[in-house]
């Protein structure tokens, strides 16, 4: 078989499966990119057998033929090619391909296709269109906050419930947990609730860097695998067993203090904190005082770091409420932060002991909760 | 049979066996008589392990002529004539039963000459019976041989160990002696081959180099003495690169006189906790002053133990000593210390790594094992040029360890070049490359932040989304009961829930960034499993939070930023102990410049 194609194409094809490629090889062939044509397109597969992505090209093919080639050594050739369109010619004696671009040309041996670990096919169950954009945020604003330790393994993962028109993404490490919904390109009549490698998701959040208008996710009969179709990628996960946290009950369903705040300046004031908390224990405290008479309340966002110095940074906020302190982690009050968009952040909280809860007008369908620190105030 | 008085003979024969158990316990006797004696060079020479012949030669004030039957009664000695002098002994012997008890059980020849008298005489007792004093030529000290230990006592030579096993008693105990004496000169024959020498100039590193080798004795850090108090130590105690595997190697002395004493070694063992491994010991001479009113040396036949009237306080001022100098000048551990002779790890030249495994467990013999004897035999004699005492041994300059190992008092400047195999950073120094093992220091600065915040009761606690129940041993949930008090301090909110499970609401706040709750909750069984183990007061509180720490640190693999290793250096420089992790395994290594110049063969 014959493949003519874009470089740069061939590069984006290359860099988007590579993910997937195992790190450590059990199983050799599992280093390799499997090649094969697809309906006058060029198809690239990784797998490292948890998850797989596939990613389809524009190409001119001729004949017939698949083949698996060690990824790393396609692509930093391939990254290296000076022309435009490269050849790639498919070999049997030994199995393997011959990359010709300009006058550069490799020959790359390689491993028969049939010994490529088969992708599951995921079928039988729900499907679901969800917009890209949507999908997008939810998982940015959500992935994170799961665990990356695998103590409890549904932790790892990432609660998906899809219910009518509305799908919620949820993650939690035990000490914070984001939830999000938004709504669904359509109705679905059955209810699913699933658990995500958190990695995966990673995967489909890149993934849908590239311009992708919708994602469409599938579920298999069997519940033990899921697929995320994009325009021109597809990943394919194993999904995590296993009982998610019943995290509704987790959220704070009333608030004693609400405190909006300038986002931007909230993670300026944050990020100066952070570098006094880095040599104490990590702990960020923020005071929260109304203002008298109606007036403009404020937010102080307090850090010492042992013997070397504090940092004490003041901001304006619209405060609804008794005045209140709570100490966070640095690192999770950062986390949080950073991953909203919109002019202004939301702050619930109640006393020094109950959580706090971060919410945005401009993400409406989303809630962070995060566990406070008990601290010496 | 009816009831009877022993005969004299008998009689002596029954208490020789409380005082004189085996030819080491003769040497014993002897030597310290020399050392009462005010000798400064007593000679040993041994055939036959000691139950052929046991001759003690020293250089000491001598026995005059017409006291020399009279030392070999019962009860007789000059050390002591007043029952008050008991309160307070200043001398090593004082019950004045030695000679007669070795007397009794062997043939005894003893020439000695007196300071004072221009002859020596000759007195001789044979398994008990005694002869004329003889008039004899002598130089000035006192000469005993003992010969046929044990000839008339079959049943105590059944229970001698072979000539060897003997021997090496013999050897330990006289090498403690001559650490405890240092201005002393010893020298120790068996069977006309020498076994130890030490030169007798007073210092105390010369003496752990006569036993030791002058490597060890270079990498001996010295006690500070705290002498403006009556109780004080000082000694040598070696740096935490060079240790051994067992308890053997500490030497302590009260007042001159050598003990052995479980609960001072374990005073030792406790302070160098944390710099050190898991089950690795010190070589340490600890020689402990006290007011001798405060001792009581009477306990013992054979003078081994002793009775201290406030132990409590000896016990704190050693261990005191001990860490001070530990914590003071921890040196950077050296690539290669306490390995083998030309091999410094990491570059040795291909071809060489052969010799490196047997001739680094050579190093970790005893080092007066017979294989290593040569390391001795090129003293000096005694008291005559003290300045040769630093003549390095005949190989000490292929080791680069004994040449350089300066000990540095904290960590070098350094510059970080990077990461290697994620788990290690390498940076370079003023005096070569260092290797930081990112867990190990970033477990040194998690344990010395956690405790201080727990020293100073103000440990942050982080609460979990949702409490988690764990399951434990039940041996675990006495442990949990006991020290509940201090476990929450640290920061963990645990409640009991049933029988043999838990919940724990919080967790310590340096484990949340590390761990998922569920794996904090984890720790806490793991914390539980390693203090069930037992031990209290400081060292458990120790275990717990090195094991807080531990799960608080980066991980081996794990990748860091340049920067990121920057900080973590720049953390180290700042803590108390930086050379050590919390376990007592080295956080960073070097490379010496030396060394890599010549493997490279730059010299």
């Amino acid at each position: 078989m014959q493949v003519t194609c874009l470089r740069e194409n061939l590069s984006r094809g290359l860099a988007n499966v590579s993910r997937a490629v195992a790190a450590r090889a059990t199983l050799p062939v599992t280093q390799n990119v499997l090649l094969e044509g697809d309906n006058g397109q060029l198809k690239l597969t990784a797998t490292n057998t948890e998850i797989s992505i596939s990613t389809w090209i524009g190409a001119q093919i001729e004949g017939e033929g698949t083949v698996t080639v060690p990824a790393r050594m396609l692509t930093d050739f391939v990254n290296s090619l000076p022309g435009q369109t490269v050849n790639i010619e498919f070999k049997n004696e030994p199995v393997g391909v011959v990359v010709t671009c300009d006058k550069f040309n490799g020959t790359i041996n390689g491993i028969a296709s049939e010994e490529f670990p088969p992708i599951p096919t995921v079928d039988g169950g729900a499907s679901v269109t969800i917009p890209a954009d949507t999908f997008r945020g939810a998982l940015e604003r959500v992935v994170f906050a799961a665990a990356t330790d695998d103590s409890r393994p549904v932790l790892t993962g990432v609660k998906v419930e899809l219910e009518e028109d509305k799908f919620t993404l949820a993650a939690a490490d035990g000490f914070r947990l984001a939830v999000e919904s938004g709504k669904l390109g359509a109705s679905i009549d059955s209810e699913v609730g699933v658990i995500v490698p958190a990695k995966t998701l990673a995967e489909v959040e890149r993934l849908l860097g590239d311009g992708s208008s919708s994602v469409e996710l599938s579920v298999d009969a069997n519940g033990r695998s899921a697929k995320f179709r994009l325009d021109t990628s597809e990943v394919v996960t194993a999904l995590v067993q296993g009982t998610f946290p019943d995290y509704e009950k987790l959220i704070p369903t009333s608030y004693g203090t609400k405190a909006t705040i300038d986002l931007s300046s909230m993670v300026q004031a944050t990020r100066a904190a952070s570098i006094f908390a880095r040599d104490g224990s990590g702990i960020i405290r923020v005071v929260v005082s109304p203002g008298e008479d109606d007036g403009a309340g404020a937010v102080k966002v307090i850090s010492r770091a042992e013997e070397v110095g504090s940092n004490e940074n003041e901001l304006d906020a619209a405060v609804e409420g008794e005045e209140t302190k709570v100490a966070f982690n640095s690192k999770f009050l950062m986390d949080v932060l950073n991953v909203m968009n919109g002019d202004d952040v939301d702050l619930e909280t109640t006393t020094p002991s109950s959580p706090g809860v971060f919410r945005s007008e401009k993400h409406e369908g989303y809630t962070h909760v995060v566990m406070p620190m008990f601290v010496q105030w | 049979m009816p009831i009877q008085v022993l005969s004299d003979d008998l009689a002596s024969r029954i208490a020789a066996g409380e005082v004189i158990e085996r030819p080491a316990s003769v040497v014993k006797e002897l030597v310290e008589n020399s050392l009462d004696a005010n000798s400064t060079r007593i000679d040993v020479h041994i055939v036959g392990g000691g139950a052929q012949s046991i001759t003690v030669v020293d250089n000491g004030q001598g026995i005059p002529a017409d006291e020399l039957s009279v030392a070999f009664e019962r009860f007789a000695t000059s050390k002591i004539d007043e029952s008050s002098d008991l309160i307070s002994i200043g001398t090593l012997g004082f019950r004045g039963e030695a000679l007669p008890s070795i007397s009794s059980v062997a043939r005894v020849e003893a020439i000695s000459k007196h300071i004072e008298s221009d002859a020596g005489a000759r007195y001789l007792v044979d398994f008990g019976k005694s002869n004329a004093v003889e008039p004899a030529g002598a130089p000035q000290g006192t000469r005993i041989e003992v010969v046929g230990l044990f000839k008339n006592v079959p049943a105590r030579l059944k229970f001698l160990g072979s000539a060897g096993r003997e021997l090496s008693r013999i050897q330990s105990m006289l090498a403690s002696l001559a650490l405890v004496y240092p201005h002393v000169a010893f020298s120790l024959s068996a069977d006309g081959r020498e076994r130890l020498r030490t030169i007798g100039s007073g210092k105390l590193v010369d003496a752990v180099s006569g036993v030791y080798g002058a490597k060890v004795a270079d990498q001996m850090l010295e006690l500070e003495p705290d002498d403006s108090t009556a109780f004080y130590v000082d000694g040598l105690i070696s740096s935490p690169s060079l240790n051994r595997s067992n308890r053997t190697y500490m030497t302590i002395s009260v007042n001159g006189r050598w003990i052995q004493s479980r609960r001072l070694s374990y005073a030792i063992e406790q302070a160098c906790h944390g710099f050190l491994p898991e089950r690795r010991f010190p070589i340490a001479v600890a020689r402990i002053n006290t007011p001798l009113g405060d001792v009581d040396a009477n306990v013992h036949p054979a003078k081994a133990e002793v009775r201290f009237l406030r132990e409590d306080l000896i016990y704190s001022v050693v261990q005191r000593a001990v860490r001070g100098v530990l914590s003071a000048s921890a040196p950077v551990h050296e690539l290669g210390a306490g390995r083998a002779a030309g091999s410094i790890g990491l570059l040795r030249a291909p071809g060489r790594t052969s010799d490196s495994t047997a001739a680094g467990s050579i190093d970790a013999s005893p080092s007066l094992s017979p294989s290593q004897k040569s390391g001795f035999t090129q003293w000096p004699e005694p008291s005559t040029v003290v300045e040769q005492s630093i003549l390095p041994d005949t190989d000490a300059d292929l080791t680069g360890a004994a040449a350089t190992s300066t000990p540095k008092e904290t960590l070098p400047v350094l510059r970080v070049v990077g990461q290697a195999h994620e788990t290690y950073i390498l940076a370079e120094g003023p005096d070569g490359v260092y290797l930081v093992d990112q867990h190990a220091a970033h477990e040194r600065v998690m344990f010395e932040r956690v405790r201080e915040r727990f020293d100073q009761n103000a440990s942050e606690s982080q609460p979990l989304l949702e409490p988690a129940t764990i399951d434990i041993g039940p041996g675990s949930m006495s442990t949990v009961q006991e020290h509940l008090d201090e476990l929450n301090r640290v920061g963990w909110g645990v409640e009991e829930f049933g029988t043999n499970s838990l919940i724990v609401r919080s967790v310590p706040a340096s484990l949340a960034t590390r761990a998922s709750g569920d794996g904090a909750g984890q720790v806490f069984v793991r914390v539980l499993d390693e203090l069930s183990e037992g031990g209290t007061g400081e060292t458990w509180r120790n275990r717990m939070l090195a094991t807080i720490a531990c799960h608080s640190s980066v991980r081996a693999g794990q990748i860091l930023s340049t920067d990121e290793c920057k900080d973590l250096i720049r953390q180290l420089e700042k803590v108390e102990r930086p050379n050590t992790c919390p376990h007592g395994r080295p956080t960073i290594i070097q490379l010496n410049m030396n060394d890599l110049e010549r493997e490279f063969k730059r010299r």
